[in-house]
């Protein structure tokens, strides 16, 4: 094959998409609504897997005791990530800077200190929990042991079944939106079928045939991504200001955590389903002998 | 084989779902030849022609070309085989979404030929046959005597070792028709170049008295002719 033959097939793939232009729209449109619902669903997923991950984050067990001095053996325990001792003290700071209209008069009116000292503890891993929190109910020296109790047990299942299923799930989608773009492909090659017929009885390399439909795909794929990634760029934009607005304490990614990604995958699966689509497109108008 | 034929079909047999076609068929052609094949609707030809350019296979026998037995070619040889024809299909395969230019372009295309020289050889052959004027037309803007002689350009513009010519004249008027024939035969006069013609028109084949396979009831008869 010579050199300028890769370069012709590009341009006899561009002018064969202009050329039929109806069934190049409509195969356009297919492909780029299929990534924009690939995009959202990914970016559904990565929110809440980011939710569930950010909530577990946060979860502390508060061990409050019965006197006001640290236990050696709550420290050492086996499990525990990272333990602060909460002096009354500093319990009372806390407690004045969340109220700050009445900070100065907890301070100044309170002086015999009510707060009982604690141990706020973070754990290894979040499922652990539950026996953690069963051996500190268990020590003398512990009053009062408060956690998220069910809830935690809920999100912890949950970030599993999202972590997992959400994988799953995602090469379930690509592979159905891959189907519907070889199908899309494949209508829109079939009113070619004469000519892929003639070109192989005047003669003609199974590359030569195939290549410029090859391109047609992936150009079509490149083209849909670019499209299809405006769409969520633009929509998830408006999303996360309006979220930042109504339910500030949701942890949503921001546009720019997930714009590099976003693009490059978008255009990689792009082309790459054009590409495959296209493959699968043309197989079967391969005229037998 | 030195001298082994141009084309040369032993004991070919071609059965189409139960429905043997061709018997027992046997056929030469030299090099430079012309030869009609003459049969009735529906008696063969077409198979004829798509076995000798390998568009189907058949049954039994052999089809060799230049003394080689095609049923042993790889694909590469069969296309390379097929380039060095010049086919005007019966029904007359033009792409309807492509020019008139385009269409006769088609086979040097896939010849890698450098578009400069596509653009000369294209034009210079529809100047031949009449169709200078018509060069951005598309085959439905055109008359059938037109689109067949599209048809032939396309066969032609690769100067082809062979031409096979399926019932080339069948949809024109007689004038067209004999300007059609007369040039066919002038290319193999004068450009030596082999032609096999498929038609059913007896006094063609009387009037001219070149030789022809006459197609009856699945077997080939040859008549050599006299001219
Ligand atoms: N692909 C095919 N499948 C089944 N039957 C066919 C096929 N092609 C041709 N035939 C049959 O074979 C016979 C000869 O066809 P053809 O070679 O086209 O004849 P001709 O060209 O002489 O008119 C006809 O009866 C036709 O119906
Ligand atoms: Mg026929």
């Amino acid at each position: 094959m010579k050199a300028s033959t890769g370069l012709k097939q590009i341009g006899k793939g561009i002018s064969n998409l202009w050329r039929h232009k109806g069934s190049t729209i409509a195969a356009f449109i297919t492909v780029t609504i299929a990534l924009i619902v690939l995009g959202f669903f990914a970016l559904t997923w990565l929110n809440l897997l980011n939710l569930t991950s950010s909530l577990l984050n946060n979860l502390e067990i508060r061990a409050f005791l019965v006197k006001n001095e640290p236990v050696g053996k709550i420290e050492t325990l086996s499990g525990v990530a990272k333990y602060t001792f909460i002096t009354p003290e500093i319990a009372m700071k806390d407690m004045a800077e969340s109220y700050p209209l009445y900070g100065d008069y907890f301070e100044s009116v309170i002086t015999d200190n009510p707060l009982q000292a604690s141990y706020a503890l973070k754990v290894e891993d979040t499922q652990l929990i539950p026996e953690i929190v069963k051996k500190l109910e268990a020590m003398p020296e512990i009053d009062e042991v408060v956690y998220g109790g069910q809830a935690t047990d809920s999100l912890v299942n949950l970030q599993r079944v999202v972590g997992g299923f959400g994988f799953l799930l995602f090469f379930i989608l690509v592979a159905a939106i891959l189907l519907v773009v070889a199908n899309t492909l494949r209508l829109s090659f079939a009113i070619r079928k004469p000519e892929i017929l003639l070109e192989k009885l005047l003669g003609a390399s199974p590359l030569y045939i195939v290549g410029p439909f090859l391109w047609e795909g992936t150009i079509l794929g490149f083209f849909s991504s670019i499209v299809a990634i405006l769409v969520i760029l633009s929509s998830y934009n408006s999303f996360t200001s309006w979220a930042a607005q109504t339910m500030p304490y949701l942890p949503f990614r921001s546009l720019a955590s997930i714009r590099f990604g976003l693009i490059t995958i978008g255009i990689v699966l792009g082309i790459l389903m054009g590409f495959i689509g296209s493959v699968w497109g043309v197989r079967r108008y391969w005229p037998k002998e | 084989m030195v001298n082994a034929p141009f084309i040369y079909l032993n004991e070919v047999c071609k059965v189409y779902d139960n429905n043997m076609v061709i018997k027992q068929a046997d056929l030469m052609i030299p090099r430079s030849g012309f030869a009609f094949l003459l049969g009735s609707t529906g008696a063969g030809k077409s198979t004829i022609l798509k076995m000798i350019s390998g568009e189907i296979k058949p049954t039994k026998g052999r089809v060799y070309i230049k003394g080689q037995d095609t049923s042993r070619w790889s694909k590469s040889q069969k296309a390379a085989w097929r380039r060095k024809i010049g086919y005007v299909f019966q029904e007359d395969r033009l792409l309807s979404y492509q020019t008139v230019f385009e269409n006769v372009a088609l086979p040097l295309e896939i010849q890698e030929m450098p578009r400069k020289k596509i653009k000369e050889k294209v034009r210079s052959i529809l100047k031949v046959i009449g169709l200078g004027n018509r060069i951005n037309a598309f085959p439905d803007q055109l008359s059938g005597g037109e689109r067949q002689r599209v048809s032939l350009a396309r066969a032609l513009v690769s100067n082809p070792e062979l031409i096979i010519a399926d019932e080339p004249t069948a949809q024109l008027d007689p004038q067209t028709a004999a300007e059609i024939f007369n040039l066919l035969v002038s290319l193999n006069r004068t450009g030596r170049i082999t032609i096999l013609m498929a038609t059913h028109e007896w006094d063609l084949v009387e009037r001219t008295n070149l030789p022809a396979y006459f197609i009856k009831d699945g077997s080939l008869l040859y008549w050599e002719g006299t001219s």
